[in-house]
């Protein structure tokens, strides 16, 4: 266990989440420059922010300079919030091309995902198994642990795009836009993140019994 | 149907299937920052706000005043100041005494003996010299 505040991100969520209304005001108030209003902006979204950011990011402290740094390019840079797309949206972006900055540095190359590259992987798990029911798998501290890691071991490209649409619930398009692929390798490199995750809990339940 | 529609089906399906990986993910545990990450957060924000400048700077102000006042003083030292104006009876009597100066140094030059004012017709005016005129 974490040293600090740890909890589930459904539960955080929850707990800060800003009306659409009271967010619209409070954007508002950022374009003047109110650091008050903005501060509730980052109490809302800290934590998501941090959490994406965490997993691209591999330095646990170079992902909290990141998280700042994404809330202070969005305050220096409100006045260019155009509202087209969500204000979550938007700190999302800013977070992803400040990862993707960090990662470049850091010059880990990773091979480019075609396609059909996850053609055999669907039928690997299409095989038939009375035992594998993914839907009754109960999720416990070892197999949070084993979902943890394996999405910490998915290439950049995989895990920005099932970070983005599985946790933070964004549009396709939204992450096509954000990360300037087509919307078809979105739905593709999810679909093989969602495998290489699928594939790294089946080996661990079947290594339980 | 294309080929790429197909696919694009496909996908769909397979996504699909694949939606209780979404539960997985968000079961992940999410770390919030602390207390001191949001304070230095606070400084970086104070830090980059841009400073409205007052509306009465005192540095300014005073780097102003005191090239205003060097102004003055140069002023006052080095601009010539007109004195005032003479009176016109003055000017008068200087440029008689220059005259008469004038007229008698010439009259030197000529190699005349004595002086012989000019009568105010033009006609020269004898005068007639006593012994006590002469100091003799």
């Amino acid at each position: 266990m974490r040293m600090g505040i740890v909890l589930g991100a459904s539960q955080l969520a929850s707990k800060r989440h800003l009306d659409a209304a009271t967010e619209q005001n409070l954007v508002e108030q950022c374009r003047r420059r109110n650091l008050e209003a903005f501060g509730r902006i980052v109490d809302a979204y800290q934590s998501r922010v941090h959490g994406f950011v965490r997993r691209m990011v591999p330095d646990h402290e170079e992902a909290l300079d990141v998280t700042q740094e994404v809330f202070v390019k969005a305050f220096q840079g409100f006045e260019r919030f155009d509202g087209r797309s969500s204000l979550r949206t938007w700190l999302f972006r800013i977070a992803y091309n400040l990862s993707v900055d960090r990662s470049r540095r850091r010059q880990r190359q990773e091979p480019e995902v075609r396609l059909d590259a996850f053609a055999g992987e669907e039928e690997a798990i299409e095989v038939p198994d009375v035992r594998w029911n993914p839907e009754a798998i109960v999720i416990d501290d070892e197999l949070r642990s084993i979902i943890s890691d394996a999405v910490d071991g998915l290439s950049d490209k995989l895990r920005t795009v099932l970070l983005l649409h599985d946790a933070e619930d964004l549009a396709y398009e939204e992450i096509a836009e954000m990360v300037q692929i087509p919307v078809g390798t979105v739905k593709s490199r999810l679909f093989l993140a969602r495998s290489t995750l699928q594939s790294a809990v089946r080996a661990y339940m079947g290594s339980r019994t | 149907m294309s080929e790429t529609k197909r696919t694009n089906d496909n996908l769909d399906a397979a996504l699909a299937k694949t939606e209780h990986v979404r539960e997985w993910v968000r079961s992940m545990e999410a770390e919030e920052p602390s207390l001191a990450w949001r304070s230095a957060l606070n400084e970086r924000l104070i830090a980059s706000t841009p400073r409205r400048r007052p509306l009465f700077d005192w540095k300014w102000a005073s780097g102003l005043a005191a090239g205003a006042a060097m102004a003055a003083l140069a002023f006052a030292l080095y601009i010539p100041r007109p004195g005032p104006e003479p009176a016109a009876s003055a000017y008068a009597l200087e440029e008689a005494m220059l005259a008469s100066y004038q007229q008698s140094s010439s009259a030197v030059t000529l190699g005349q003996s004595r002086l012989q004012p000019e009568a105010s017709n033009g006609q020269s005016l004898e005068i007639e010299w006593t012994e006590a005129d002469l100091g003799s």
